[in-house]
Formats: C-alpha cells, structure tokens, sequence
C-alpha cells in the first residue's frame, strides 16, 4: 500500500469552510487524507497549533483564509499572512520546508479549495513522511 | 556627531544620587559583591558605588522590571544593551508600565559565564576585559556572535571614550528629561569612542538539519529554565503548563493507544520550536535561555538564527525603538506577494 499523507487544514469559517461544504455539495472529490478543522478566522490560527499538529501525526498543515482585503473582521487575513510567512522562515531555518502551505479560498472556490489541496496532497507524497513525527 | 554630556564615572554617581534625593526614587544596576563578583540590586539610598561593567552574565535584568506596575516609583537603570533591548521589547508588548523608568544602555565588552572556569581577578578597564576575555576564551558564545554592543538602545546610552570619559546620550524624551540638569554638553565624533564595533555584515543566517537539532536538544530535560529565564517569554498561563502541548499522566496512556510508542520526554522539539516562534519578533539573542540550561544545550545559536531571520524577514530588529510596531501586530497591505501558495 503506497503513502497515503495525513493532512491537517485550519479553515476560515467564512471562506474557506463554506468552500469545503460546497465542494461537498458539488460532489468534487478530494484525498481522504485531509482532516477539515473549522476556526474563527484563519488569524485564530497560532503557529503553535499548526507546529503541534506536525508533530503529533499530521504530513502536512495548510491554514486556510478569505483573500487578502477581503477577511470578515476587516484585517485578520493580513496579521494570517504574517505569521504563516514567519512559520515558513522559522521551518526553512530547521531544515523542514514545504509541510505547511496558507491558501486564500474565498466562499465560492469550491473548484479553487479541490485543486489546491489536491495539488498539497501530491506535494506531501512526493516529500515522504514527516520526520517530525512522534516528538 | 553625537551630543551628549560629558563626564566621568564619579559625577555620574553624584547625579545619580542627587535623583535618588527625590521621593521614591530608585536606581537598579550593577554593585560589586563582597566576594569579587557582581551583582545586580534595586536600591533608593546612597551611597550608589555601582559599576558600569558586569563581567559576568547569569541571568537578563529586564526580567525584574517585569511587572513594575506601581506608578508611584520612578526608577533609572543602567544596564546592558541586550538587556535593555529585552526591555524595549517588553515596553512593546505591554509588560513594563515605561512611563517612570528611565532605562540607559552602557557600552558592552563581552561578557562570560558563570557556568565556566572563573578567573580569580579580571583586569579594570573596559577595553582590557574585552581583549583579557577574547584572548582567553572566556567570551560567551551569545557574546562572541554579537554585533551590538554599543549603548545605543533604550531612553539613553553610556558610551565610553578614548580618553577615559564617560558619554551620556540620550535617546529619548524621558532619557533628555533625566540628564536636563546634567553637563557639560559637548559635541563629540565617532571616532573618539573606545568601543570599536564590528561593521554590521548583512550575511544570511545560518540554517540547521533536523538531524543536527535532534542531536543537540537531545539532552534536554524540558524543566523550562530557559522559558523561566527568558526576558521576553512572559506568558503567565504558557502552552506548555497545560496537558495540550505536553502529556502526562493518564494523558500519556491516551497517546500510547494511539501512537503504539511515547518516547519520553515527549514533544521536546515541539518545545523548543514553538519558544522559538513565540520569541522570534523579540529575541535580542543575549543567551540567559543557554545560561539557563542545565545541561549546557547551545541554544542562542537555534534561537538567534531563527529570530534574525524572521526579523530581517520584517525589517524589524528588536529593542531598536520604542515607536516601532512588533512585526505581528502591524501589516501592511501590500507585502509578501509570495507568502500564500
């Protein structure tokens, strides 16, 4: 049986998660791999939740948010873009590049949400599994 | 050319004094101990025989101005420039009422362990300690890597000169209030400073292999000392106190079933990064989290690396302003085309 990668996804619930439901709705299909965790607002979203969920099984972890300009509380998305962006620096000085990814989705890119996770699933595959694993 | 006033150790600790004269008014630095050593003390009363030099680093000051929140205390401090850039840090992020603290950096010429060989007399003079710890390889790892020892941080700095004379500088409104009945001012250039600084180089930072941080955090007992001592990690109810980010108990039974295997300690890198994150906007890299540690993991080269960074990343170098935002309570609108994927 081939690597089938754990992928944790942090989802706005005004963007990103309805996305999620309407590709439901819409039959698409994406990897049964993916694990949906509905929040507030992707600026709800501490790196530490992202960092905990690396280590405690996930391959992968994408944080989810309405498009830039366009968050529900006026600016979340933009303090969001900040910190995953920190996240990443953080991870690419520890040799750890590429398990965490920040997708704008707005609500009606149900097509946007199944390519891009998707896409991160292959990604995932071809990096192998997290070393991170298990502490 | 920098203005400031003039002066000599003596009449710094006369001026000093005289602001003691006033109601509650207090003076934090550093006092020679009765066995050679010296210390740190909070004192209102003369006489004020503090040094401008502290050889030795255990722990980062700005930890006690922590939490000062009586309003009534005015305190002036004379600390070191990573010190007081904890401290400007701490002011940004809410944890120091600065409104009646007047905080001056003084120049720095490396400090060394106490975890180490002591020798039993260091030479005087600022300069001579420099070189006395350099060429015998006393100098901190956090001390050796530093390119800012210059009292140029906080409310003002005290800047040594060639001559043998004291600079004071301020920095700050607070800092010109403080020296407002002080003199004589003068006008003085760069070259007549005895701290000779390294030029700043913009090389990238280092970056580490999971394998290497494996072996280095090995070790690591996770008793937090390096959280407890560090300035800026202030958080009273931390992550990791909880049973979230580190199980124990039935909590590790709960992960056995799941996981089949629990090495213990658990999550000890999840630690470390996470600490690295949370202080890597503010992280002035003085290195009390290595002195901290028990077992002598070499921390201030994994923090140091991952907060330069991350605030080069941002632009943004800690403690160098009071005005400057924190990188992540600020944005811009237009930045970071390349941060989604």
């Amino acid at each position: 049986m081939g690597f089938e990668p754990k992928i944790v996804g942090f989802l706005c619930s005004y963007c990103a998660f309805k996305a999620s439901e309407m590709a439901g709705s819409l039959r698409l299909q994406y990897p049964e791999g993916v694990k949906v965790i509905r929040v507030p607002c992707s600026s709800r979203v501490d790196p530490s939740h992202v960092l905990k969920a690396l280590f405690e099984g996930a391959d992968g972890v994408f944080v989810a948010g309405c498009h830039p300009g366009e968050c529900h509380f006026i600016k979340g998305n933009y303090y969001t873009r900040r910190r995953i962006y920190a996240l990443k620096e953080l991870l690419r000085t520890l040799g750890l590049e590429g398990r965490v990814k920040l997708f704008w989705v707005s609500a009606s890119e149900a097509r946007r949400f199944v390519e891009k996770v998707t896409e991160m699933v292959e990604e995932i595959r071809k990096l192998g599994r997290n070393p991170l694993k298990g502490g | 050319m920098m203005r400031g006033v003039v002066t000599n150790r003596e009449a710094l600790r006369q001026y000093v004094e005289g602001f003691l004269q006033g109601e509650r008014c207090a003076f934090l630095g550093f006092f020679p101990l009765s066995d050679g050593s010296v210390g740190l003390s909070l004192r209102q009363k003369p006489p004020l025989e503090f040094v401008l030099i502290n050889p030795f680093f255990s722990f980062n000051s700005a930890r006690f101005l922590h939490r000062i929140l009586n309003p009534s205390y005015r305190i002036f401090s004379l600390l070191r420039p990573c010190e007081v850039r904890a401290y400007v840090e701490l002011t940004k992020l809410n944890q120091v009422r600065g409104d009646n603290f007047v905080v001056f950096s003084v120049d720095c010429f490396g400090t060394l362990s106490l975890k180490g060989d002591v020798p039993p007399t260091l030479p005087e003079g600022p300069q001579e300690l420099g070189k006395f710890l350099e060429e015998k390889g006393l100098l901190r790892w956090a001390c050796k890597n530093c390119k800012d020892r210059g009292g140029k941080y906080g409310d003002g700095g005290v800047r040594f000169l060639s001559g043998g004379d004291l600079l004071l500088i301020p920095y700050t409104e607070r800092g010109r209030d403080f020296l407002a009945n002080f003199g004589p001012w003068r006008e003085v250039s760069p070259e007549e400073l005895l701290l000779r600084e390294a030029p700043e180089e913009d090389a990238e930072p280092p970056s580490f292999e999971l394998s290497e941080l494996r072996e280095a955090f090995s070790s690591c007992i996770l008793c937090k000392n390096c959280r407890d001592m560090c300035p800026i990690c202030y958080c009273l109810d931390c992550l990791f106190d909880g049973g979230g980010f580190l199980p124990s108990g039935d909590d590790l039974l709960n992960l056995l079933w799941r996981e089949q295997v629990v090495d213990l300690p658990h999550n000890v890198l999840l630690y470390h990064f996470v600490r690295m994150y949370h202080v890597a906007q503010s992280c002035t890299a003085c290195g009390a989290c290595e002195e901290a540690c028990p077992m002598n993991i070499p921390l201030t080269r994994f923090f140091k690396a991952s907060s330069e960074r991350i605030q080069r990343t941002f632009s943004y170098k800690a403690g160098g302003d009071f005005e400057e935002p924190l990188p992540f309570t600020t944005y811009r609108e237009d930045e970071l085309p390349d941060a989604s994927d």
